[in-house]
């Protein structure tokens, strides 16, 4: 379902909003300065692609090409297609610049002793995927908002569009410019045990956030690759930096490392910041840089 | 608190929550709050008795006080002190200390009773032969067979009835019943409530001769318990939501804690069943008062918390993270709004903190013994004040007291016996 909402009340600003229920979640733009008619062209643009990506890469989907690998891979070589294989390759280097830690086979049943980058084979000349443990199935959860919010962003380029602000599901935030009466977009972290409660405050330009963790007491839906375990803390993590696909893999991926590997990931991705924010149940927050 | 503005308040939440005319439908009980209700009795004053002067007496006489259509000419106890507390509050008002003189006083049009359960029956049959109209309090009788004379009398006597379930009155109350009506949380498939308090339900008793006078809710011969008592009020829900009556009830109550010489449970768990398969839950504990008071109404698409006037959906919509700044920059500013976290999903409705549906909410936590204002109270003491002066009935305000206080009766049985209770055929009467 989509909604859209255009006012050009303030002459200087006039501004346009819009929704699309996609991934299990919502997008949402904000996209200010431009007419209703070349406002609804970029989103609906914009949305058609996220559609695109979404109805490849959702495992639940019977007819998913991602489905399709799931269902076949451990029997045989399985075709995919240019873009698909692509994702796949990208993330098995996340996979291995995260020390496992971002594995888009943690749901696998079986805990062999492979790292997450040996269970499945890609050939580049077929373009083909086949799993290397037949529990394997492939999960893009954790990497398809990232990758919808980085097509969105190069939409948005394209079009010379200068300022506007993206949201996917509230963990992935894309920052275009700045606010068009500030010199950035402030977007607050809520705290999870106050509704509306401001627990930190990100200062965003020309940058991506992305947020992992758990909603409240309740358990998590990322998985420990290690364990197959869902992954409890207390902590969020929030990263920040160019690309909003990098910032949604590494804030899964030190969300799931211990506290003293992080930095050491992070290290490697030249650019981009990590917070831990613990939100206590008395209301305050702790917010740790992580260096 | 001015109850005037009170009422005020309560005709502008109705008018903000329904089309017009469309609460009148709906809710025909209420005409006596409408504007035109209002400006059929302007200038007129009812001139009311009130028949038992304690606690319960006292809250009615505080808010027709200040209501410009009550007139309190008379009052009567027979235990001195609550009576001679009631004069110093009304002084002009004729003091009795017998019904039936007051019964005979030619000046009261309509008597407020609020005495002990088991003496309900009797005198409101007596103010009817009397020629009066009657208020009684909750619950209407201490048996079916007690109720069926009270509703035969009035039937007799072409007087006005009404019965203390104040929900009928409450306005989150009244906004829960069309929004359950109009489908809003899909069918109706259970309706829990609970009442929970950590006290001993006693009065100071300054002799010991008095104590069954004074804490009549405690023993059977005057009392049917927390059946009677708090039930009354809670077991209207499902009736009133799905229109239509239990069947049976089954139950178990026992003495838990305040094993004080009393003769009611002081804990109580009982289940009725509907014609349509829906059950409907009443528990009440008052050793305990971690959980309250509560009163849900759950639906296939939804669910409704009574007391707080809150409606969850199974499926809660997404609460935009980024819209506000659409209106920011309509409005030229810049400000902050938090909404980031861990990633929002379908699956999480059990977070869902609900909706509230009506505007300047205010909830009760059931813990008074004597009544809340703001809980229907006020406006269904006025709505007898109008109906005195208009002779007219308000509608179905008689048929749900009846089966709230049959239901509350039939839950103290099954209770007491252990076993399954039927709604007989010939006690099905309005």
């Amino acid at each position: 379902m989509t909604s859209f909402k255009y006012s050009d009340e303030n002459v200087s600003a006039p501004v346009a909003y819009s929704a699309f229920e996609t991934m299990h979640s919502v997008a949402e733009i904000v996209l200010p300065f431009y007419s209703e008619e070349k406002s609804r062209a970029i989103i609906d643009e914009i949305w058609a692609r996220t559609k695109e990506a979404n109805d490849k890469f959702n495992r639940f989907d019977k007819g998913s090409p991602l489905a399709l690998v799931n269902k076949t891979a451990a029997e045989e070589a399985t075709a995919v297609d240019d873009e698909l294989f692509m994702v796949l390759e990208m993330c098995r280097v996340f996979c291995n610049s995260t020390d496992g830690y971002f594995d888009i086979t943690a749901n696998r049943a079986s805990r062999s002793a492979s790292k997450g980058v040996k269970n499945f084979e890609l050939d580049g000349s077929s373009h083909t995927v086949r799993f290397c443990d037949p529990t394997v199935k492939l999960d893009l959860g954790g990497f398809a908002k990232g990758y919808a919010l980085e097509n969105a962003c190069n939409i948005l380029k394209r079009e010379n569009v200068t300022c506007a602000l993206l949201n996917f599901g509230n963990s992935s935030i894309f920052a275009l410019g700045t606010h068009p009466y500030g010199d950035h977009w402030p977007i607050s972290v809520e705290h999870p045990y106050f509704r509306g409660k401001c627990a930190h405050t990100f200062e965003l330009k020309d940058c991506a956030l992305s947020i992992s963790g758990r909603n409240g007491r309740g358990l998590g839906h990322i998985i420990d690759p290690a364990t197959g375990d869902r992954v409890v803390k207390d902590e969020m993590i929030a990263v920040t930096g160019p690309s909003p696909m990098a910032c949604e893999v590494l804030s899964t991926a030190l969300y799931v490392a211990p506290r003293e590997k992080r930095s050491d990931i992070l290290a490697r991705f030249a650019g981009y910041s990590a917070s831990e924010i613990y939100c206590l149940t008395n209301g305050t927050t702790k917010v740790i840089k992580v260096y | 608190m001015d109850k005037m503005l009170t009422r005020k308040e309560f005709l502008s939440n109705l008018g903000s929550m329904f089309a017009v005319g469309s609460a009148i439908s709906l809710f025909p009980w209420l005409t006596s709050c409408t504007e035109k209700g209002q400006k059929e009795i302007e200038g007129q004053t009812a001139k009311l008795g009130i028949i038992g002067t304690g606690s319960r007496g006292q809250f009615h006489i505080a808010n027709l006080l200040v209501d410009k259509s009550a007139k309190i000419v008379a009052l009567c106890d027979d235990y001195e002190p609550h009576l001679q507390e009631a004069a110093a509050m009304c002084p002009e008002a004729k003091l009795y200390n017998d019904y039936r003189k007051l019964l005979d006083d030619k000046n009261v049009d309509g008597v407020i009773i609020c005495t002990p359960l088991n003496l309900h029956a009797i005198m409101t049959i007596d103010s009817f032969r009397a020629g009066k109209h009657v208020f009684c309090e909750k619950s209407m009788a201490y048996s079916i067979q007690d109720c069926k004379d009270v509703i035969a009398e009035w039937k007799r006597s072409g007087k006005v009835f009404v019965v203390g379930q104040q929900r009928l009155f409450d306005p989150k109350y009244i906004k829960a019943m069309e929004l359950i009506h109009s489908g809003a949380i899909g069918e109706v498939v259970g309706v829990r409530n609970y009442w929970y308090r950590n006290n001993d339900w006693r009065r100071e008793v300054p002799s010991p001769e008095l104590e069954r006078r004074i804490n009549w809710r405690l023993y059977n011969e005057s009392s049917r318990g927390l059946m009677t008592e708090l039930a009354c009020h809670q077991l209207q829900n499902g009736s009133w939501a799905m229109d239509q009556y239990p069947e049976c009830v089954t139950g178990m109550g026992s003495i838990r804690f305040w094993k004080d010489g009393r003769e009611v449970f002081d804990n109580v768990a009982v289940t009725y069943e509907y014609p349509n398969g829906v059950h409907m839950t009443f528990e009440s504990i008052i050793s305990n008062k971690h959980f309250g008071m509560g009163e849900f109404i759950l639906g296939s698409e939804g669910t409704i918390d009574l007391v707080k006037g809150i409606m969850f959906s199974e499926q809660p919509a997404y609460r935009s993270g980024i819209e506000q700044f659409l209106m920011q920059i309509k409005q030229g500013i810049l400000s902050n709004n938090a909404f980031a976290g861990s990633s929002w999903s379908q699956e999480d409705a059990s977070t869902d903190p609900g909706i509230r549906f009506t505007d300047k909410i205010i909830t009760t936590d059931g813990s008074s013994s004597t009544g809340a204002t703001n809980d229907g109270s006020v406006e269904l003491a006025h709505a007898f004040c109008h109906a005195v002066i208009t002779g007219q009935q308000p509608d179905k305000i008689v048929k749900e007291a009846y089966y709230a206080t049959a239901l509350a009766l039939m839950g103290d049985q099954a209770s007491h016996e252990k076993s399954t209770i039927y709604f007989k055929e010939e006690d099905r009467i309005l």
